[in-house]
């Protein structure tokens, strides 16, 4: 119950954000109000049906841990993609780009971590998952160059660190 | 303080740009299938990044309030969580259908 009311403030707070109708004496903003309590506790409801709640971990968890993730990936991205921005106006980019195909084992143990994993490597420019195999445990990543490929070791330790307690 | 603000917008929106630019222009140059996807869906992720950046640094001046800011930090945020997942299914799509990597043009 304790996380259906979490997800529940969460969507609220999110609609106040959108919205910013909260000015409860105007009939107008009101109505639109109970609209948005109505539809986020029907996206909560939802949210329990498709099994999100519970199968996923913990969630607010992983969340929390973001926040020293999240500034390292953004410079990630920022230095890939002047990478990939020299290469694509290099005099000729046949000649500067080894693409080429790699299967990365991990040792990932929840979903949501796997899919923050999995969406870094295509974030950070130079490096694609085009599939990930949960029965071997590897994801087959599409770098463009050697380099890019030689940074995704790093990552992962560093989204293993995300998920449950080590 | 307006002068230093406004030159900060400047560089963000021109380096935005740039990239966007370099993202359309990676397409055209890039030589196969799965290298071109590279350049187009994430240079543009960082353009679109830089520009948002500038904006917010425009809201800030002309005191547009906080929802227009956080609405401007939520575009940034939802574009950085559905880019890398349109990019990868498209790439999915391509590798299931069977098609091979270019690997330099002797091989």
């Amino acid at each position: 119950m304790l996380r259906h009311l979490v997800l529940f403030f969460v969507l609220l707070g999110f609609w106040v954000l959108l919205s910013g109708q909260v000015d409860l004496r105007d009939t107008h903003q009101l109505y639109l109000s109970i609209c948005g309590v109505v539809s986020c506790a029907l996206g909560t409801w939802l949210a329990a049906r498709i099994g999100f709640l519970y199968d996923e971990g913990n969630v607010g968890r992983v969340a929390i841990r973001q926040i020293t993730y999240l500034p390292w990936l953004a410079w990630q991205v920022v230095v890939s993609n002047f990478d990939v921005a020299r290469r694509v106006w290099s005099f000729n980019p046949r000649k500067r780009i080894e693409p080429h195909l790699v299967r990365i084992p991990y040792e990932i143990e929840s979903d949501l971590a796997l899919a923050i994993y999995a969406n870094s490597i295509t974030l950070t420019p130079g490096t694609v998952t085009v599939l990930v195999d949960t029965e071997k445990k590897e994801v087959l990543v599409y770098a463009l160059s050697k380099v890019s490929a030689a940074g995704l070791k790093d990552m992962h330790d560093r989204v293993r660190n995300l998920e449950v307690d080590r | 303080m307006e002068m230093a603000l406004d030159i900060f917008t400047i560089i963000c929106l021109a380096g935005g740009c740039f990239f966007a630019v370099t993202g359309a222009i990676g397409i055209l140059r890039m030589p196969d299938f799965f290298a071109r996807l590279h350049p187009a869906g994430k240079n543009d992720t960082m353009g679109v990044s830089l520009i948002t950046l500038g904006l917010l640094v425009e809201t800030m001046k002309y005191h547009y309030g906080y929802l227009v800011a956080a609405k401007l930090v939520l575009i940034v945020l939802f574009i950085m969580i559905t880019a890398p997942v349109a990019t990868h299914a498209i790439t999915k799509a391509g590798f299931l259908a069977g098609l091979k990597p270019w690997e330099g043009d002797d091989a």
